[in-house]
């Protein structure tokens, strides 16, 4: 009889605790900041929200990872992720260590992904406002790559794509960009237009006078990572 | 039957190896992002830490 309690009593802690490590969820303090537009967190937001479910949390949490450790439990956690979420840890881990994973994230920005691969959400209440959610990754991976000083003609192209665009985020982005080529004509991403077609006369000038100045001058910039900006070398 | 106090204490360290054990299973897999369905293989581990604290508490 004893025996036959000892039996269920330990069947049921098991129960118990296997259900509490089951529903467990890596909960830390989320910063604000790290939901900024533009972030992998704001991505992962979405993701979280949208059909990754479990995956989502996952690489969500890892982001809240002390500094020291994330870099290896991102290297692991990345094993695990298949599609858009893997593509977004590689961008996460060549942030952290730009030479180790140069040649994926190149790999990655040269490959194109099927019709519609990278749509995670459309026309959904997100933060109070109905948005579409996309992630590009070989777009992404030109942009990185091109704050890391790999500069490439899809990264100046959407560059100046991000710097016409209508959405306020994009052309923020697209300034802060700019921001790393010394000597860049000035941008201004404050006018906002009134309709998707419509373009503000200042920023359309303003990207001409860049597109001309980027597109001449990219076989003479160099990339000074110390001061992760690039300089424009004259013709001797 | 009743354990004497060697039994009785080899199945109380069985038990908390075992808990240690499914605690530290538990957290690996957690950290690690495996899919949520491999956690629980922990039960096994929980299982056996419960058998033998409680065949050490009964002392049978």
């Amino acid at each position: 009889m004893a025996k036959k309690r000892v039996w269920l009593l330990c069947g049921l802690l098991a129960a118990i605790l296997t259900g509490a490590a089951f529903w467990t969820q890596w909960w830390l303090t989320d910063s604000p900041a790290a939901y900024e537009k533009g972030t992998e967190r704001y991505y992962l937001a979405w993701v979280h929200h949208g059909s990754f479910g479990q995956k989502g949390a996952a690489v969500e949490a890892l982001l809240n990872l002390p500094q020291k450790k994330e870099y290896t439990v991102a290297l692991k956690v990345r094993r695990w992720q298949t599609g858009v979420i893997r593509d977004m840890l590689l961008l996460v881990l060549f942030d952290m260590a730009p030479d180790q994973h140069e040649q994926a994230v190149t790999q990655l920005m040269r490959s194109e992904y099927e019709s519609g691969y990278g749509w995670v959400k459309t026309d959904d209440v997100f933060e109070g406002v109905i948005v579409d959610f996309y992630f590009d990754g070989p777009g992404e991976a030109a942009l990185r790559l091109l704050q890391q000083g790999y500069l490439s003609g899809r990264a100046v192209d959407l560059l100046l794509q991000y710097a016409r665009s209508f959405y306020p985020e994009h052309r923020l982005r697209a300034s802060h960009l700019f921001e790393q080529f010394v000597g860049i004509p000035p941008y201004d991403p404050t006018p906002q237009p009134q309709t998707i077609n419509e373009m503000p006369e200042l920023t359309r000038t303003q990207t001409a006078a860049i597109e001309r100045w980027l597109r001449g001058n990219m076989e003479r910039l160099s990339w000074a990572k110390d001061m992760k900006s690039y300089l424009y070398e004259p013709r001797p | 039957m009743n354990l004497g106090p060697k039994e009785i204490r080899k199945r109380l360290v069985m038990g908390v190896v075992m808990l240690a054990a499914g605690v530290g299973i538990a957290v690996a897999l957690i950290f690690a992002g495996t899919p949520r369905w491999w956690r629980l293989v922990v039960f096994f581990p929980f299982w056996m830490a419960g058998l033998g604290l409680f065949q050490a508490k009964e002392k049978t």
